[in-house]
């Protein structure tokens, strides 16, 4: 028997893929706003030592591609620590840094778009450089970022295809399998594109929902305490 | 659709249809696909950017669509979106680097066969990720500078 027909197991064998991808890609993208964020609440705060640390490492991560900051993880940390990886942790170790460089730059640039006055008179009334943080810079902050946020999110969603290189068999990895085994190159790859693709509509119309509703929520407020 | 979807979909589906190149050939046209993608997507912002007073103008001029096109509106389209498109240029050098997933020897290609001479991986690894940002951050120098050259007329406007 020739297993050179698609067969309906390819099809869960897709989904598989499919759930492998955005799996990876919702943790990582989880792990990396926690970590930018905090990251930009640490320039906030202005600690030290810390701040110049983190910009100098979020630029670095920023600007080579993740392709090499995945093999340095996978083939690199191994052999300098001694320690086993699978492909699925250096993947995730990667995605997250990843992601959390890019949400730094824009968790400091939300936070950046809020005037400093508005900082001033919260801090003039009395309250805490958490209080203002929290009750006054984070709300603006979050309607801020939501769209770029949003084009981040597609983007990495769009990136985890790259773990497919070095042995995680998502969706990237699962087309290629399908590819060697049918040798039919334009069915299988406008299928998994086809796929990427839906994923990254859905994710956009999610996020300009969210959008929608923050921004709904600070127009009304802005009605009340006008600058 | 990422785009090393679209670089396997060139590789291994142009074969297919009797279109014979070679993995130079076809990273160059994937990724001048892709770059063009997103190019088209900044210019089209930079040309809705124009304040429509001045195409308004031009028409009043007497100017015809295309006079008005070429000489009014990409010049001054092209020179605002000279940022944007510089991102999206250090963009697509970090996007060359899957071309070593189709056997073309570029830079992280040459790093992988660097390490399989030497069995250092992450010493090769560091060097080439110092070597990519040393490399984006010398294009958005030139970018950057390039923006205030064109932009040298408007500076006092905007500053």
């Amino acid at each position: 028997m020739r297993f050179s027909d698609f067969t309906p197991f390819d099809i869960w064998l897709l989904l598989q893929g499919l759930g492998v991808s955005l799996g990876l890609f919702l943790s990582t993208s989880l792990i990396g706003l926690l970590i930018g964020t905090s990251w930009a609440v640490c320039r906030f705060y202005r600690v030290p030592v810390l701040t110049p640390v983190i910009t100098f490492i979020a630029e670095l991560l920023k600007n080579s591609p993740v392709l090499v900051q995945l093999f340095l993880v996978f083939f690199g940390l191994p052999g300098l620590l001694h320690i086993r990886i699978t492909p699925t942790t250096a993947a995730m170790i990667t995605l997250s840094a990843n992601s959390a460089a890019f949400v730094y730059v824009i968790a400091v640039s939300a936070i950046e778009s809020i005037g400093r006055d508005q900082i001033e008179a919260a801090r003039v009334f009395g309250l805490t450089r958490w209080q203002v943080l929290r009750h006054v810079v984070a709300p603006q902050a979050m309607a801020f970022a939501i769209g770029p946020l949003t084009a981040l999110l597609v983007n990495q969603l769009q990136v985890t295809s790259l773990i497919s290189v070095i042995g995680v068999v998502d969706l990237t990895k699962i087309g290629n399998i399908l590819n060697l085994r049918t040798l039919k190159p334009f069915i299988v790859w406008t299928v998994v594109g086809l796929l990427y693709y839906l994923c990254a509509k859905l994710l956009a119309w999610l996020g300009a929902r969210f959008e929608n509703r923050l921004r709904a929520h600070a127009a009304w407020r802005g009605l009340i305490c006008s600058k | 659709m990422p785009f090393i979807v679209q670089l396997f979909f060139f590789y291994y589906g142009l074969p297919e249809i009797g279109i014979y190149i070679d993995a130079f050939t076809t990273g160059v046209v994937a990724l001048s696909i892709a770059g063009g993608a997103y190019a088209s997507d900044v210019i089209r912002a930079g040309i809705l950017a124009i304040d429509p007073g001045i195409i308004e103008a031009a028409e009043v001029s007497g100017l015809s669509r295309r006079v008005t096109f070429t000489k009014i509106v990409l010049p001054i389209a092209l020179r605002t979106s000279v940022r944007p498109l510089g991102s999206v240029l250090i963009n697509m050098i970090l996007t060359s680097s899957i071309l070593s997933t189709i056997t073309l020897n570029e830079l992280t290609g040459s790093a992988q066969i660097v390490v399989s001479q030497t069995y250092r991986p992450f010493e090769v690894y560091v060097v080439l990720l110092v070597v990519y940002a040393l490399l984006t951050y010398l294009v958005s120098l030139g970018i950057a500078l390039l923006h205030r050259r064109l932009n040298r007329d408007m500076m006092e406007a905007v500053a």
